[in-house]
């Protein structure tokens, strides 16, 4: 469904930088139903790598395609239907609901006026229930714990109806318990709405232990790696994190 | 969902409501009293043989109108800084939006530039000192990213307008450099009958703009990032939002003078009492909220009038400072 065509990323020249290659990827191809988790140390480029997905940053060379389309070529819009995003950190909002914040996924199906039809009513609903936030929905999200308001951010994702679905560090500012329950979460997503959805994260063992795949950035050889279940832990580390 | 929609709706319904019997009041209020039928006559069906008439055809009514427009524009135009600069501290006043108006309006009304004569020509040249304004301020979000910072940024950029405008008063005619220095002041009293039409339309102009805003508006609150990828084309958004705000504060700023302090302090009280991120519920609220307070504002004065002959200006700033305080207190 996603396919990374040798990919070379980085930044282009901007000023009086030289255009820097951070790393590069033969053809890489990404299912439904995966869930993968991209890593590497600081500044090998995972942000970088999600900008890129996200259409936020140019590839060097090389190009995303989705279901055999070009990135390059859908309209903003049709970005927005295919793929969803959830950043590390969302401090919430005064006066903003929880019901509100998910339905805000629905953006990119309603009206100039924002008006919810009762479609996306009820996929907000749904989507409320399949994450066990339907006791929050009027709460406001700046009196949430931080792993509800990550869930709930994880709702606003889903009632987007993206197949894709990429999240930036969702576990850095949450505590073990919620670390693993958000995890859990997302591998249930994965398989049972058949999304592909990415995260990048520093919790190793945690991502071996629920992705089903892993992707690493290898900064000395510059070149992505592809580790598919069972990982062999010790192998990826040595490679990675020298 | 609609249950919440339908207390939004209640809301409005009430500010609707008390703007409506303070607006009547207002009418009846001035140098001397005058009763309901002359208002509705004075306003659909005018005699001219009449004193009380004739003088709510020529005084109060372009007064109270203007008390409305003023208020609703500059308080939807704070709405949509705050937005922008997600900053509950941003509005017209503050980021000297108002400011960059008034440099051009100064440069029309006592500069010999005769494409600022009429009337369209005064609004022109405030629109156009607003958006330089707003593009200058928007600019400098890009490298001040600090909340308080911004503001500190825009009333430099009030004082620097504000010497640029000394420097022309210094060489200006004396006689206009009276009407400019009344102007200034903040006055409803400045606007003809037969000027409330382009007032009342260009501030409709800059409200429907807003209202097409709306969707974008509320999914801003979630960041650029996030918002660009819910399909906002957030740069056009910015600019629009910039385009809005100074056809809003410029036409406000051109008839009445540079009002300070409504555009913050109403959506902050209207947030209050929505208790809600909808735009759409917000603007409403702001519209109604900002045509209520300076319509008070105006009845304080017509009341004081007898003791003492308060500006506009002086009063805003009287009830806009302590609240700038209280929100500085309390959030930051």
């Amino acid at each position: 469904m996603l396919v990374f065509k040798n990919l070379h990323i980085g930044f282009s020249k901007i000023k009086h930088k030289k255009e820097s290659l951070l790393f590069s990827s033969d053809e890489l191809l990404f299912n439904p139903g995966e869930f993968v988790a991209v890593i590497g140390p600081n500044g090998s480029g995972k942000t970088t790598l999600f900008n890129t997905i996200l259409g936020e940053q140019e590839p060097l060379s090389g190009a995303i395609s989705i279901d055999r389309q070009n990135w390059k070529d859908l309209s903003r819009m049709d970005k927005a239907k295919h793929l969803s995003f959830v950043p590390s950190k969302f401090g919430g909002v005064e006066h903003l609901t929880v019901y509100n914040l998910v339905a805000m996924g629905r953006a990119p199906y309603t009206n100039m006026l924002n008006k919810l039809t009762e479609k996306d009513q009820a996929v907000v609903k749904k989507v409320l229930n399949q994450l066990g936030l339907s006791d929050f929905t009027n709460k406001n999200t700046v009196t949430l714990s931080d792993g509800e308001r990550q869930i709930a951010m994880i709702g606003k994702a889903l009632a987007q109806e993206a197949k894709i679905m990429i999240l930036d560090e969702p576990t850095a500012f949450l505590d073990y318990n919620n670390r693993r329950k958000v995890l859990q979460l997302l591998k249930d997503i994965a398989v049972k709405n058949n999304q592909l959805i990415f995260i990048s994260s520093h919790d190793l063992e945690l991502c071996f232990e629920y992705c089903s795949r892993v992707i690493a950035i290898d900064a000395e050889s510059q070149m992505l790696l592809d580790f598919k279940t069972p990982f062999n832990k010790e192998e990826i580390v040595k490679k990675v994190f020298k | 969902m609609d249950v919440v929609n339908k207390k939004y709706w209640r809301t409005s319904g009430l500010l609707f409501l008390l703007l409506l019997a303070l607006v009547i009041f207002d009418l009846t209020l001035g140098s001397f009293s005058i009763g309901f039928n002359d208002i509705f006559n004075g306003i659909f069906n005018y005699d001219s043989s009449s004193t009380a008439e004739l003088t709510v055809r020529v005084f109060r009514f372009p007064r109270v109108l203007t008390a409305i427009m003023s208020g609703a524009a500059l308080s939807i135009a704070g709405l949509l800084m705050q937005t922008l600069f997600q900053n509950p501290l941003a509005g017209p006043y503050v980021l000297g939006i108002n400011s960059g108006s008034s440099l051009l309006v100064a440069i029309s009304t006592m500069s010999t530039f005769s494409f600022f004569g009429s009337d369209l020509g005064l609004i022109a040249a405030a629109v156009i000192g607003a958006s330089g304004a707003g593009v200058f301020i928007l600019f400098c979000s890009i490298y001040v990213k600090n909340k308080v910072s911004l503001l500190l940024v825009g009333i430099m950029f009030g004082s620097f307008a504000g010497a640029l405008v000394s420097l022309i008063q210094a060489y200006a005619d004396p006689n206009n450099l009276k009407s400019f220095m009344l102007w200034s002041f903040g006055s409803l009293q400045g606007v003809e009958f037969n000027q409330l039409g382009i007032l009342s339309l260009v501030v409709i102009i800059g409200a429907l703009l807003s209202l097409a805003l709306v969707k974008p508006l509320n999914l801003l609150l979630l960041g650029d990032k996030s918002a660009s990828l819910l399909g906002v084309n957030v740069k056009t958004i910015r600019f629009l939002i910039i385009v809005a705000t100074a056809i809003l504060t410029g036409v406000v700023t051109a008839f009445c003078g540079p009002i300070a302090f409504v555009g913050l302090v109403v959506p902050n009280m209207v947030k209050m009492i929505y208790k809600t991120t909808n735009h759409y519920h917000l603007l409403i609220g702001s519209l109604l909220g900002g045509a209520l307070l300076i319509v008070i504002c105006d009845i304080t004065m017509q009341l004081l009038l007898p003791y003492v002959n308060l500006p506009l200006n002086a009063l805003t700033a009287l009830v806009g400072a302590p609240v700038v305080m209280w929100i500085i207190m309390k959030k930051f």
